[in-house]
């Protein structure tokens, strides 16, 4: 069973719903494909088991700079990347995607498409679950593909060691990553929080998530900040809203501690727990989910 | 980057991501990297508060995957405009099945089944044309796919451009270009605010390019710090100036280092947020927007 977490907003509780997800299954290989900014390796640490650069995209390399007087080079370029400086072209790295459009359209400037160092996978051994994660150079393209390879490497531990469930925790928007993160999934949780910049942001994230056929369910956190706004998801979810998570102070402390959020005491900590096992329930009758599968 | 070392795209549209716009002194990108640490509402209480010093401000919502900017200041989005990316249209007379467009696909799109012409898969096609200088036959024509829309508004005197991606659709990076391409061609400021997605990957660099200023704003919390780090290696890539803003600065006992703006959390601050009337506005007295009204005016000396 593969279920992503996801929410379009940031900051609106993914990492901390995952991660007392990942707690309370006990068995699974958990998934941070938040590549350009990893949060969950900072509460749970382990053992590195594997860390190997990988390259999500290319870069193409001029090796004939002898550009002709009057020819325009940049207007190959899709993504203008291509700049002259005096009698030079340079490559714009930052605006490069790679598609190698001017080495077709220029052969005479031998241009090639070298691999670019795109960031790090990692395997983390941490004394509950496996966590798989990557580290993308800041500024980096290509996060939806180091997405893929972190849920490959994921599925590959996953038959390997006889681990049934996969747990992905989305990053925020619904680009790439997102789109990476949730194909192929079997189940997604969306959280939100009573703001209308949550409530309408993860309705273009459902939108994703609908796209792909996906069931899912709701979780409401920061439950206590806008009674008007609860109101519209109990009303707009109805049965999909699984479970409400009230706001709590101590939730920012125990991360600014680095301590996961569903192992305190206080009200938030209790109901991330109750939560985890509301969605493994779910998950684990496949006629409760055909259930709530959408129209 | 120099705004004119950029070239020009065949398609005629013209590529203004690093472009300053005339007349404007100042384009002030906010990010942060970590996501709901506050860059929206901060960077709509700045632009208020500039605009309150007499300033005209155009606010560019440049996260296209999921804009807030127009809910928090309680404003409609109209004059949609819709925004599209090429994809390749294969004639399957022409064509004669050499295969050549779908290997120099950087991008996986094209797939030939056998014994027939190439199929593009739309989703994963970045609009590069690769394919089509590629394509030895003449096989391959111009069409396009809608990606998403941008928008204009107005409220509280400043002028907001923003975009959304079509859900499913991949290229963020391109609507983000797209609403800082419209902005700045329709966009009357002197100061331009530049809002950022979360993250550190292409959209963020893409809205951020051409920035004269940056402020990252963060959380104390692990995760708001370790992200930060992650951002501040692209704003030194992009060699934009910047500094750090605090949020919620009372959360938790760690303290941001270095931050030139620290905002404590307030309830007030969190029901103008919910309500739709940033608190410059709403609650001009309150701490919380002498804070940010002090800070504008520095920011003009």
């Amino acid at each position: 069973m593969k279920i992503t977490i996801l929410s379009g907003k940031g900051g609106t509780g993914k990492s901390c719903v995952s991660s007392a997800l990942a707690l309370e299954t006990g068995r699974c290989v958990f998934v941070d494909a938040d590549v350009d900014c990893p949060n969950q390796f900072l509460l749970f640490k382990g053992k590195e088991m594997l860390r190997k650069p990988f390259s999500a995209s290319k870069l193409a390399v001029i090796g004939n700079n002898s550009p002709e007087e009057g020819t325009d080079y940049g207007k190959v370029c899709e993504f203008g990347a291509i700049a002259k400086e005096k009698d030079k072209l340079r490559i714009i790295e930052n605006r490069c995607e790679g598609c190698g459009a001017c080495s077709l359209a220029f052969p005479e400037l031998n241009i090639r498409l070298e691999d670019r160092k795109s960031g790090e996978v990692v395997v983390s051994n941490t004394e509950r679950f496996p966590l798989v994660y990557g580290e993308l150079v800041p500024g980096e393209a290509g996060s939806g593909k180091v997405v893929f390879e972190l849920k490959r490497i994921a599925e590959e531990i996953s038959v390997h060691e006889n681990i049934p469930n996969l747990l992905i925790d989305a990053p925020a928007g619904i680009g790439c990553p997102v789109i990476a993160a949730v194909s192929g999934c079997d189940y997604a949780v969306g959280v939100v929080e009573p703001t209308p910049a949550s409530i309408a942001n993860l309705g273009r994230a459902l939108e994703v998530v609908r796209h792909f056929g996906i069931p899912y369910s709701i979780v409401l956190n920061k439950k206590g900040i806008s009674k008007k706004y609860e109101k519209e998801i109990s009303k707009r979810f109805g049965s999909l809203l699984i479970a409400e998570i009230p706001y709590d102070e101590q939730v920012p402390r125990m991360l600014a501690k680095g301590v996961p959020p569903s192992l305190g005491k206080g009200t938030a900590s209790v109901a991330l727990r109750k939560a985890a096992r509301s969605i493994i329930a779910l998950m684990r009758g496949n006629e409760k989910i055909r259930k709530v599968r959408p129209k | 980057m120099r705004p004119n070392s950029t070239l020009r795209g065949s398609s005629g549209r013209t590529r203004t991501p690093a472009a300053t716009r005339k007349g404007a002194i100042m384009i002030i990108g906010i990010t942060g990297g970590k996501g709901g640490t506050g860059k929206t509402v901060i960077a709509i209480n700045l632009a208020l508060a500039l605009a309150d010093l007499g300033k005209k401000v155009t606010y560019l919502d440049c996260d296209s995957d999921c804009p807030s900017a127009h809910i928090l200041l309680g404003a409609t989005l109209r004059k949609k405009q819709e925004v599209r990316s090429f994809i390749p249209v294969i004639n399957e007379e022409k064509c004669r099945k050499c295969g050549r467009c779908v290997r120099n696909c950087q991008f996986n799109s094209l797939y030939m089944p056998k014994g027939s012409a190439p199929k593009l898969v739309e989703g994963l096609c970045s609009g590069c044309k690769a394919c089509t200088i590629a394509c030895p036959h003449g096989a391959i024509s111009e069409g396009s796919k809608p990606i998403g829309h941008t928008y204009r508004a107005e409220k509280h005197g400043i002028e907001l451009f923003s975009g959304k991606l079509k859900p499913s659709e991949p290229l963020s990076e391109k609507m983000v270009e797209a609403v800082k391409e419209r902005g700045f061609r329709e966009g009357k400021g002197e100061i331009f605010i530049i809002d950022t997605s979360a993250g550190a990957h292409c959209p963020v660099v893409r809205a951020l390019e051409g920035c004269t200023h940056a402020f990252a704003v963060t959380e104390p919390t692990l995760f708001g710090e370790h992200d930060l780090e992650a951002i501040k290696v692209v704003l030194k890539k992009l060699g934009i100036p910047y500094a750090v803003i605090t949020n919620r600065s009372d959360i938790s006992p760690r303290k941001v280092p270095g931050a030139v703006l620290e905002i404590p959390y307030s309830r007030e601050m969190l029901d103008c947020y919910i309500k739709g009337t940033p608190i410059v506005r709403a609650l001009p007295s309150n701490p919380t927007s002498r804070k940010i009204s002090s800070f504008a005016k520095g920011l003009l000396k």
